[in-house]
């Protein structure tokens, strides 16, 4: 069995010039990040101002003076406006208020659920329900406690329901305005002027229910307050511009937006950092990636010439789906293997990077690793390493004998230093100047379980008969492993053991290729995936808990929308 | 572990104050007591301005509870519900005017003094009927909607749940609480350029 780095066609000269000896820049005491992390202007002045009324509200609650002196204030202010008051004013005060009506806004609600579903953005979907329950829950709490009454000494003009602070149809308005701006505007000119028309929509609304006397100034303004504040702030923190940005062209949600700040926090962190001149980013690999952003980096040199190096980039959303996806695991087969998920996004692509240099190490055709930069602490990090120029996926390559060979002794020699992969599938496959490459490790588990292993070996062998025959594939094969190990490979190769890419090529394949390996491999029971334990009973126990009771919320709180 | 225990108490942190606020989308729990200072009277009083009395829920008999209130321009309903008669067994409605129609007048209750009441049952089991109280400025319509097999009764021990507040008590505790004027019935005309 030859194992030796030639024949796992492991680059003799890899990546050349050492990377990242550049001068390095150590970021002092006291300054900001490459992308600091910031609730933005706008965002810091609606907090300071909820936390003002907030505040007062409190004061108004512990100290009667207070009330009376608020109550007078008020008055005094609502006069000048009812002074306003004339037949056309109060027409068209009332026509304006209208915008704040129960049906208005759930015309507003139900289009924006219905532009979201459509364009299948759930996560905004999702944000934007939550933000709108959360508002109408704070706000019916807080008028019940505050139990403030509609203006006094003036005759109220406009309909109204219910206690007056904060205002419900305002917030409700504000909030719903939000949800347009922050989940079908996208980010830029569209954006920019539905702040303004929000603006002048919500300044409107306010202006004729004063003239109305609907309520008092500080009612009207808090609740407009509370709207937009709850809006930004679940905007803002769970579906950021930056990660999931607002678009209507077809693409996978984990792809972080390159350009504009973050594209020069990139340039600026890796100059830093590692001492490199980053010139054009460019995103590649889109559709084979769901759990990060790959990048090619175009390096300038000091001698004018320029080189390739393969990034990419994790943001704290990467970390959140790698949970979800390992709960959804956990719960569909049971742990099958380390289902543990990441605690922070440092120790995401400290992984991948102890993965990368593992298999570097070891003489694996794999990327050199070229270490880690850091975008935003704890939020953002990039990992850089050794970019295959000219090298095409596996499944738009030439299958020679030699790649046949070199796939296979890979998962001999993964098997024999007690790592397996994970992740065999075409878009981790390339093939350059007739070899081939491992890319993508952040799956790579050591001392995986026997059952892994097998499954690696299996989807190696699809991959490679893809391009060429299970024949040929598994004659090949016979060279670095047993009948009875192949056997072992596709008894385990079952539904979640193969990669989405692979299985749906697998499914567009006119062949059955599992069926014929397993034709020729000696007959082997199917070894059952499915693992029960009492974790992942209560595991599932509990989420079917957790889902019973939003819908149930869901459910009671349906005039919200309906 | 630590991480994985504090997770935890923060789902179940938030899915019990979610729940909590579930079970208060209605006004539930604020009861308007009668006394002229009662934040949900003095909405009522705004919400019927020509009404010069205000019902107020007393004390309450045993077996029944106040459920909410929904107070809105032009009419403010309450509900009472009752482990025998059912959920929202009692529904007062003050409104400006009502139409008693046919129903019959009947002598009023020495809380209703001054006012004319009417009763109308539509039918005895289950018990349906509507006692309209009226008076200078509006009316009370109590609906009785009670689940099939309960005694008629029990709408005697409802009816002594409610009471009223004369408006001139609400006006007088909005000037001493808030140095203003509460629109309406017995109170200066109030500031309308329009």
């Amino acid at each position: 069995m030859d194992t030796s780095e030639a024949a796992t066609g492991a680059p003799a000269a890899r990546s050349g010039r050492r990377f990242g000896t550049g001068r390095r820049h150590r970021r002092p005491s006291g300054e900001p990040p490459a992308l600091p992390h910031t609730l933005g202007r706008s965002g810091r002045f609606w907090l300071a101002l909820t936390v003002y009324f907030g505040l007062t509200i409190l004061g108004v609650l512990l100290f009667n003076p207070m009330s009376r002196f608020f109550e007078s204030l008020d008055a005094a202010v609502l006069q000048r406006f009812v002074a306003l008051r004339s037949p056309v004013v109060n027409d068209v005060s009332l026509a304006v208020n209208g915008l704040a009506a129960l049906w208005a806004i759930r015309a507003i609600r139900w289009s924006v659920i219905a532009i979201l579903v459509i364009s299948r953005r759930w996560r905004h979907l999702l944000v934007y329900a939550g933000a709108v329950l959360a508002l109408e829950l704070l706000v019916q709490q807080a008028s019940l406690s505050l139990g403030r009454a509609r203006p006094f000494g003036v005759t109220v003009l406009g309909p109204w329901s219910g206690f007056s602070m904060p205002s419900r149809p305002l917030a409700a308005l504000a909030v719903s305005l939000m949800g347009v701006l922050y989940t079908v505007l996208p980010h830029g000119r569209a954006r920019d002027l539905g702040k303004w028309t929000v603006a002048i929509v919500l300044g409107a609304v306010l202006v004729a229910r004063l003239i109305l006397a609907i309520e008092a100034p500080t009612s009207a303004i808090f609740g407009a307050v509370l709207g937009v504040a709850i809006g930004l702030g679940a905007f803002r923190l769970f579906v950021p511009n930056d990660v999931f940005p607002v678009t209507y062209e077809r693409g996978k949600a984990a792809h972080l937006d390159v350009g504009g700040s973050r594209g020069e926090a990139i340039r600026h962190a890796v100059a830093d950092q590692l001492g490199e001149r980053v010139g054009e980013i460019k995103p590649i690999g889109l559709e084979g990636s769901g759990g990060s952003t790959p990048l090619r980096l175009t390096i300038e040199q000091a001698d004018g010439s320029h080189r390739y190096v393969f990034a990419k980039l994790y943001a704290m959303s990467h970390v959140r789906a790698d949970r979800w996806y390992k709960l959804g695991r956990t719960i569909l087969y049971g742990a099958l293997e380390d289902e543990t998920p990441f605690g922070s996004v440092r120790r995401f692509v400290e992984y991948e990077d102890y993965a990368l240099r593992l298999l570097y190490d070891a003489g694996f055709a794999s990327p050199e690793p070229f270490g880690i930069v850091e975008i935003t602490p704890e939020r953002e990090y990039m990992i850089l390493m050794e970019f295959f120029d000219g090298a095409v996926e596996i499944s738009e390559a030439e299958v020679s004998t030699e790649v046949i060979d070199e796939g296979l002794q890979m998962i001999r020699r993964m098997w024999h230093l007690g790592v397996a992969h994970r992740d065999i599938k075409p878009a981790n496959l390339m093939v350059q100047d007739g070899h081939l490459r491992l890319i993508d490790v952040f799956f790579v588990q050591v001392r995986p379980s026997p059952w892994r292993q097998a499954v690696d070996l299996a989807n190696m062998m699809l991959v490679l008969a893809l391009r060429s025959d299970a024949q040929t594939v598994y004659e090949h094969a016979l060279e670095d492993f047993t009948p009875d190990e192949i056997a072992e490979a596709f008894a385990a190769a079952r539904g979640v053991a193969s990669p989405t890419q692979l299985r749906n090529l697998l499914k567009a394949d006119e062949r059955d290729l599992v069926v014929e390996f397993r034709a020729l491999a000696p007959h082997r029971e199917p070894i059952r995936i499915q693992r029960w334990s009492l974790r992942r009973v209560a595991l599932t126990a509990w989420v079917a808990l957790l889902a019973f009771l939003a819908f149930g919320l869901l459910v009671s709180n349906w005039t919200v929308f309906s | 572990m630590r991480r994985a225990a504090r997770r935890t108490a923060a789902t179940l942190g938030c899915a019990a104050v979610l729940l909590s606020l579930t079970g208060c989308t209605t006004s539930a729990g604020v009861v308007p007591d009668c006394v002229g200072s009662d934040r949900l009277v003095i909405l009522m009083a705004q919400s019927v301005p020509s009404a010069t009395l205000i019902p107020c829920v007393g004390s309450m008999p045993v077996g029944w509870s106040f459920t909410g209130s929904s107070v809105q321009n032009n009419v403010a309903k309450l509900w009472l519900s009752s482990t025998v008669a059912g959920s929202n067994a009692v529904e007062a409605q003050l409104t400006p005017s009502c139409d008693p129609g046919t129903a019959p007048e009947v002598v009023p209750a020495p809380d209703e003094a001054g006012a004319r009441v009417f009763e109308a049952p539509d039918s005895l089991n289950p018990f349906r009927a509507t006692r309209y109280v009226v008076f200078d400025g509006g009316c009370v319509s109590y609906i009785y909607r009670f689940a099939g097999g309960v005694p008629a009764t029990l709408s005697l021990q409802a009816d002594g749940a409610f009471s009223f507040v004369p408006r001139s008590a609400v006006t007088a505790a909005v000037r001493t609480d808030f140095d203003q004027t509460l629109c309406g019935a017995g109170a200066p005309p109030c500031e309308d350029p329009g």
